[in-house]
This record gives structure tokens, C-alpha cells and sequence, in this order.
């Protein structure tokens, strides 16, 4: 049946999503569905000559209702199958971006580009045309905050804090950190009560977990 | 330096003062991490700094040697240590050399000094909060930088002590370096090693030796022979008077939690909260320590009193604290009624449950109850609620005939509103068992599994080694490491719960009652394989077999086992009461766990005894000099000093030493 193909690229997004916000995978995408979005596309192509065949009937014979409603369903198909596609691909977009704006726009674009097998990002399961993406929106980042906004940090937390201090527990050892505002002497398994805003940036590196 | 209860609110008003920048963190508190009274105190001690917004690092800590280690490698910015149920029976500014000129503010802080008192003195204070006894008597009286919270003991009982301290060190001052030879020794004495107590008899030949040196060199001195030949024996008689007050034996006399709830009376912070958290804490020591539970209970009772609005209703939001009966039996509430008696160490005790009879009799118990055996055997939440209300009046009748009459006795129980509600008693059964285990669910299918943690041992291994071999020591240390680096994860589940966190409270129960059935069995299997030698002067039990040894890897759960034991020998052995020395093998590390337990008056009769004479852990001072003259490879590093590990092949001759020594 036409669709059929659609509904699986769909239902593969839905996953996606559901994967992200249970927390796994937040560094990782699903491998994109080649594949399938070939098949999809091979799919629109042969409605569409469908579609062609029909509209040539239509313009010799008006009143055969018959090959109206083809003409209709058929097209119907197609914008299905479009905004499935598009579905699909501004899911994965969206996810694109947030890791961009998590992992802090410059180390990532660079990661990528310099070092591909390094990082911890694997950038195989992007199509081609997403990695390419992926770097301009990094750049576009990267510029947007060298630029005027400068002195904004962008990346920061949009929910203003509940505390001003907090409890945090170390997760890994990592000897003694500077910070702008102290020394954190970082033993795992300890805990602090410590400002927010002096640990934020280690929370967001993994070496700490707010309580 | 010592403050006694009154003075507590000094010192916290000066901690506060001293780390109240809120641009850094200041403060450092190391807490032991296998002790829950140290637990339930740093709990307290760190919601209320953190009432003051002061920053703060909590690091939980297992051993000596890794607490020496994380002291050093504080930064210049920590101002203030606590040391919570660690550090009050070792010469701290030795161990963690510390160097007094080194650790005053510079000069240029002399200016400011004067402003704000004397208060800004050292570089980094340190505060203990001990209630092991022995004092270590240099941080008592002699450093400056140490301040010990001490709970009038320092006043009541230490007077000749202080006095022969102060003597000590007036006379070394004065003597300077003649008494160099003395004075290393001294410093041994100081050290956790106390010296051996044959010096003592041979006090006269070393006076002997002494004379000789003396005499050579009072050619060169001003002072006459003779004021010298007194001074060094005073000298002798004070190093005496110490020596005792360390050999004594070691034990606990106070609750942590206790002490920082009077801080906390003291500045009027006291809430319900707190006063469940410092009952935990005394509750904890109901088990190794009656008669400090004994001691503590009426007080806190009264407190609750207070503390508690009279109201009766009971709403689904309501979180109060009750005095209730509670009975000696093991998790009650959480098991059925037949295990609660079975696997209690109590019962066992009174009954012998361990054998045939014993279990007949429990039998019987319940047939004269008018129980019958099945409804006993039912989950108590399940179980018929006629019982249950009866279940007092049951209790009354029937069971001064077994002698079980001090099963009932009151307790606290604690509502969690909707939630649930639990005994304290309870309460401390799951946080010791999360400190075992941790709360991991499949915690425990890792330990029946034994070699799971070795397996991930190696394997970290194999990661750290890519590169170079490594000796078989270190590898055991570093097994010991990682195990120890879990107890210290565990510290946190633990710490959690203690927020009232009732799904890692159940699992803890869950814990609780695997591992005392286990204890259970193991113990049985020791009567009943008669593990269990009579020494004379103390009980041998060494394990080197069964199905569980790998649980017994931790000093809480060999504990555990301990008091079980000990418990067992306080009501079955009518001749006198011997302390227990339990071993077990670690293949994994071919060492032994060695634990000395003190013995223990049967239940009832402890309150009878109180006065006369206190039940004190000689192991400590034992293992330490033992330890020093076979130089059997021996690793001192527990909080709890009475609990050692020892290399497998050196556990023969030390024990046959400890035997002979007539230490204990």
C-alpha cells in the first residue's frame, strides 16, 4: 500500500524521540534511514508519473469521476509522504541542534572536523547532507557567539535556578579544578554545598551531579 | 585542646566565622564511613551549615590511610576540618604532619589578628568529633589547632591524666635533650602504638640504663645528679600514669549524634528532624553498645516529649514521632512474625535457636500464645489483625517463662505520613544493611555470585595494566581499594535514605533481612561444627569456609556475625564472659579479617552491671602491639582499631602471641 513506507520512517522518529527523552543516547542519533527514505522517495516517484498519466486522461475527458478521485488519492499519497519525510527530518534537525548547544558550538564543529574518530560523537549516522548541516549550524553558533552576543553566555541554563547553593556529589576523581570563583578539590564520592554558578560548567562536564 | 558541651556553640559560632566567605569552600568535613552514629551527626552537622549557606565538602572516608591522604591534599583555601567518628585516638598533627609553625597565619595577618581575636590563629583548624575513648591526650591538651568536642569525660575523668601531661612536658622542657632517648619513646607511646606493658615491669633496669647515660653526661651540666635522678623518675611514674589510661582498652561512651544535637539545643535549631537523626544514631549503638543506648534512651524520650504536639489525630500528612513499645526482634513489621523471632539475635540467644530443641521451644511458644504456626509465618502486614492487637497481652503472659521479658521494650516510631511508618530500630537495620550492600537491586545477586566484584576488578585491571605488569601486592591492594571505594559509594545511598527516601529504605530491608539470614547460618554452621575455640581468655573463631565467606569481607557484616556470636556465648556460657576474636579469609586477597568483639553482658543484667564495671575492647591495644612484635604483616588502617587485616600465613603465630601475651 501506498504510505506503508512513510508510516515506518515515522514510527523509526517517534522511537528517536522517545530514546532522547529517556534519557539515553543524548550524544547519539539512530543511524539514518537510508534506506528507507530511498524507498519513500522511489515511492512519490512512481505517484507521480501516476499522477501525470491521470492529469492527461482528465484534460481529454472531463466528467469521468472515476479518474478524478484516482487523481486525488494519488496526489494525496504524495503530500503524505512528503510531510513524512519532512517529519522525519526536522526531528532529526532539531536534534542536531540542541547537540550543538549542549556540546558548546566551537569544541564541537572542531571535534568533528578535526578529529571524526575522536570524538565522541559518531558522525556516521549522519546522511551526508545533515553532516553538512550539522557544521554550518556549528559555525553559525560559533559566529553568533563571537559576534555581538559576545558577552552573553548562550549556552547557559533558560530556567532560572531554584537555589543559589546547591549539593552536588562528585562522580569521577579529577584532582583539583580552578574555577573563576575557587579551587574544587574533586575526590569521587565526596559532596558539596557549593553556589550554583561556580559548579554549573562541571555539571554540565559530568564531573559532578546536582542532588 | 578540648571543649566541653557548653562551649560547642563557640566553636561552631567560630567555624561559621571562619568559613563564611561565600566566594570559596572552606570547610571539610571527613566522615568514617562505616558508622552510622558518624552518619546520622554529619547529616545533622551538614543540613545546619547549610542553613548558614556555608560551603562545604563532605568526604566519607574508610580508613586511616586514606584519610591522611585526602588531608594532605586539601587545598590552601580549606580553613577548617571536621573530623566526624574519626581522628580522636591518634596524635592527629603527627599523623597528618602537621607543622604548628608552618600551619599559623603569616605575619602579615598579625595586624588583623588583633581585630578579630584570636579567632583567625591557624591556617586550618581541625575539629574532632570522636566518641571513641581512648582520648589521644596530645590532641586533648597539647595542640592548639585542635579542638576536641569532648562530652565531660575530659573533666570528670581525666584530671590525673591532665596533670601528668602537663608534668610530662614541663619536665622534657626542662630536661631537654638528656631525655631525647625518652622522648622517642614518648612519641611511640603517643602513637597509635602504645608500647609494650613488659616496660613497665622493667621500669628499674631502664631506670638503670638511663643512670649510665645521665652520668656521662651531668659532667657537662650545671643541674646536680641528684635533682636529675628524680625528675626521671617522676618522669617514669608519669609515663606511667599514661601509659595505663591508654592500655585500658578502647571503647564508646557517647553518641556522636547525641553531641551535635546538644550543639544544635544549644543555638535553638532543634526540630523533629534532627531528633530523628540523632536517635538513629543512638540507636545504632543499641547493638554493640548497650549501655550507652541504655544511658541516652531517657533523654531522648523526653525530648520527643516536647518536640511533639500533643494532638492524637492521625492524618495522612502527619510526621510525627512516637514513643512506642518496640521488641528486640528482627524487623518486625517487615517480615513475619516466625522469622522475626527466629532470625533475632536475642531470641537466638535466650532459646538456642540454632538447634533442634531450641526451635521446639519457639514452637511451643507460639502453641501457648494460641498462635497458630501458620498465621506466624504470614507477612505481618498480612497477618490477622486480631493477633496483632492482642499480641502485647500475649507478649506479657507468656514469655517471662523463656525468659524473653525484655523483648518489649519501648521504642520510637516514626510516620512518614501516607508513606509508611518505621521503627527506629528498623530504620538503622536498613541504613547498616545499605552500608553493606549498597542499594543497588541486584546488589546482592552480585554477592551470592562471590567473584562478580573480582571479575570487575580485573578487568579494571586490565585497562590500568595495558601497559606495564604489575606485583601481586599491588594488585591486592588495589582490590582492597576498589572494594573499600564501594563501601564509600554505599555511604551515599545510605546518606540518602536519610532523607526519608522510602524506596531505598526498602531495599535496605530487603538487604537486612538476606544478610541476617545469612549470619544466621553461618552462625549455625559454626555451633554446630563447634568452629568455635575456648582459649582461656578469649574465643577463637576462625572461617575459612561456606557459602557466604565472601559476605563477610565488610567489618559491619563480620560485625554483624560477631554479635551474633557474642550474644549467643553472653547467655550460654555460665563461667565467665570471654571477648571473641572472629578471622576470615579473603581469598582474593589471601588476608584475614580479624575483628576482636568485647564481651557482653547478657541483656537485663547489663543495667545491673552498669556501675560496676564497663565492658572495654582490649583488642585495640593488643592487635597494636602484637602486630609491633611479631612483625606479622598487619594492616591497622579501620577506624574501628580493634578490626584488623592480617596476611593469611602470619594469623597462626599472632594468634598464639596474642594467647600468650595475657593483653587481653
Amino acid at each position: 500500500m501506498y504510505g506503508d513506507l512513510a508510516n515506518k520512517l515515522i514510527l523509526e522518529a517517534k522511537r528517536t524521540q522517545q530514546l532522547s527523552q529517556a534519557g539515553f543516547n543524548k550524544q547519539q542519533l539512530p543511524v539514518y534511514q537510508d534506506e528507507l527514505v530511498r524507498g519513500i522517495l522511489k515511492e512519490v516517484g512512481s505517484l507521480k508519473k501516476n499522477v501525470d498519466y491521470l492529469r492527461e486522461q482528465q484534460l481529454t475527458d472531463q466528467d469521468n469521476k472515476v479518474a478524478q478521485c484516482q487523481y486525488v488519492v494519488a496526489m494525496l499519497s504524495m503530500e503524505r509522504n512528503k510531510r513524512c519525510l519532512l517529519a522525519y527530518q526536522k526531528m532529526r534537525s532539531e536534534m542536531l541542534d540542541s547537540m550543538v548547544w549542549d556540546n558548546n558550538g566551537m569544541e564541537f564543529s572542531s571535534a568533528i572536523s578535526n578529529h571524526p574518530n575522536l570524538s565522541s560523537f559518531d558522525s556516521s549516522v549522519l546522511s551526508h547532507a545533515e553532516q553538512e548541516y550539522l557544521k554550518e549550524y556549528a559555525q553559525l553558533l560559533t559566529e553568533l557567539k563571537s559576534g555581538e552576543l559576545s558577552e552573553i553566555d548562550l549556552t547557559g541554563m533558560l530556567q532560572p535556578p531554584s537555589d543559589v547553593f546547591i549539593d552536588v556529589r562528585v562522580l569521577k576523581d579529577a584532582g583539583q579544578i580552578e574555577t573563576e570563583y575557587g579551587v574544587f578539590n574533586l575526590i569521587k564520592d565526596s559532596q558539596f554545598f557549593v553556589r550554583q554558578s561556580d559548579v554549573e560548567r562541571l555539571i554540565q562536564q559530568g564531573y559532578l551531579q546536582k542532588i | 585542646m578540648y571543649i566541653g558541651i557548653a562551649e560547642f556553640v563557640g566553636a561552631y559560632d567560630k567555624i561559621l566565622h571562619r568559613c563564611s566567605s561565600h566566594s570559596s569552600c572552606q570547610l571539610v568535613i571527613f566522615v568514617s564511613c562505616l558508622n552510622i552514629d558518624a552518619l546520622c551527626a554529619s547529616k545533622m552537622l551538614s543540613s545546619l551549615f547549610k542553613k548558614q549557606l556555608v560551603q562545604s565538602q563532605l568526604v566519607p572516608v574508610f580508613g586511616y590511610s586514606e584519610l591522611k591522604d585526602h588531608y594532605q591534599r586539601l587545598d590552601e583555601n580549606i580553613n577548617s576540618v571536621i573530623f566526624v567518628g574519626c581522628g580522636g585516638m591518634v596524635d592527629l598533627e603527627s599523623f597528618l604532619e602537621i607543622d604548628p609553625q608552618e600551619n599559623t597565619q603569616g605575619p602579615l595577618d598579625e595586624i588583623q589578628l588583633d581585630k578579630t581575636d584570636v579567632v583567625q590563629k591557624f591556617k586550618k583548624e581541625i575539629f574532632v568529633l570522636d566518641c571513641h575513648r581512648p582520648w589521644n591526650l596530645d590532641n586533648l591538651f597539647g595542640s592548639q589547632c585542635i579542638t576536641c568536642f569532648d562530652d565531660g569525660t575530659v573533666e570528670e575523668s581525666l584530671t590525673e591524666q591532665k596533670k601528668a601531661y602537663y608534668k610530662l612536658i614541663e619536665i622534657e622542657n626542662e630536661l631537654g635533650d638528656e631525655l631525647d632517648d625518652d622522648s622517642d619513646s614518648e612519641e611511640e607511646e603517643d602513637d597509635r602504638e602504645t608500647q609494650n606493658e613488659d616496660k613497665d615491669d622493667d621500669d628499674d633496669d631502664d631506670d638503670d640504663d638511663d643512670d649510665v647515660v645521665l652520668g656521662k653526661r651531668s659532667s657537662d651540666e650545671l643541674n646536680p645528679k641528684k635533682s636529675h635522678k628524680q625528675r626521671k623518675r617522676e618522669f617514669h611514674n608519669l609515663e606511667k600514669v599514661l601509659q595505663e589510661y591508654y592500655s585500658q582498652g578502647s571503647t564508646v561512651l557517647n553518641s556522636l549524634s547525641v553531641q551535635i544535637y546538644s550543639l544544635l539545643s544549644g543555638i535553638g535549631e532543634t526540630n523533629l528532624d534532627y531528633l530523628w537523626l540523632c536517635i538513629l544514631g543512638v540507636s545504632s549503638l543499641d547493638n554493640s553498645f548497650p549501655l550507652v543506648y541504655n544511658r541516652l534512651l531517657p533523654l531522648l524520650k523526653d525530648e520527643v516529649k516536647r518536640l511533639t504536639p500533643s494532638e492524637k489525630t492521625k492524618t495522612p500528612d502527619s510526621l510525627n514521632l512516637e514513643i512506642r513499645p518496640d521488641y528486640s526482634l528482627f524487623l518486625l513489621r517487615h517480615t513475619s512474625l516466625y522469622d522475626s523471632f527466629y532470625y533475632s539475635n536475642y531470641v537466638n540467644a535466650k532459646l538456642s535457636l540454632w538447634n533442634e530443641n531450641g526451635k521446639k521451644r519457639l514452637h511451643k511458644m507460639f502453641a501457648r500464645m494460641g498462635i497458630p504456626l501458620s498465621v506466624t509465618q504470614e507477612n505481618w502486614i498480612y497477618m490477622d489483625n486480631n493477633f496483632k492487637r492482642d499480641l502485647g497481652v500475649l507478649f506479657d503472659k507468656n514469655l517471662d517463662r523463656y525468659g524473653l521479658q525484655d523483648i518489649v521494650r519501648d521504642g520510637f516510631l516514626r510516620t512518614f505520613g501516607y508513606r509508611g511508618s518505621i521503627s527506629a530500630s528498623e530504620f538503622v537495620e536498613s541504613i547498616t544493611a545499605l552500608l553493606e550492600v549498597g542499594n543497588a537491586s541486584n546488589a546482592l545477586e552480585n554477592l551470592t555470585t562471590a567473584n562478580v566484584s573480582q571479575k570487575d576488578d580485573t578487568n579494571q585491571g586490565d585497562e590500568e595494566n595495558r601497559e606495564y605488569e604489575e606485583a601481586e601486592e599491588q594488585k591486592i591492594n588495589r582490590i582492597l581499594k576498589t572494594r573499600q571505594k564501594k563501601w564509600i559509594a554505599n555511604f551515599w545511598s545510605s546518606w540518602d535514605v536519610l532523607d526519608n527516601n522510602m524506596d531505598i529504605l526498602s531495599q535496605g530491608i530487603k538487604h537486612a533481612t538476606f544478610l541476617q539470614r545469612s549470619v544466621f547460618e553461618t552462625g549455625v554452621a559454626i555451633l554446630e561444627k563447634r568452629l568455635v575455640k575456648h582459649l582461656r581468655i578469649y574465643r577463637l573463631c576462625v572461617l575459612q569456609d561456606g557459602p557466604d565467606l565472601h559476605l563477610y569481607r565488610n567489618p559491619l557484616t563480620l560485625l554483624r556475625l560477631g554479635s551474633w556470636l557474642i550474644e549467643y556465648y553472653a547467655e550460654n556460657d555460665e563461667k565467665q564472659l570471654l571477648p571473641l576474636v572472629l578471622a576470615t579469609l579473603d581469598e582474593t586477597s589471601d588476608t584475614y579479617l580479624c575483628a576482636g568483639i568485647a564481651p557482653r553482658y547478657p541483656r537485663g543484667l547489663d543495667i545491673l552491671q552498669q556501675q560496676q564495671q564497663k565492658t572495654l575492647n582490649n583488642f585495640t591495644v593488643a592487635f597494636q602491639q602484637i602486630a609491633a612484635e611479631t612483625g606479622a604483616k598487619v594492616r591497622i588502617d579501620n577506624f574501628e582499631t580493634s578490626i584488623i587485616e592480617i596476611r593469611k600465613d602470619d594469623l597462626q603465630p599472632f594468634l598464639e602471641r596474642l594467647t600468650l601475651s595475657g593483653l587481653i
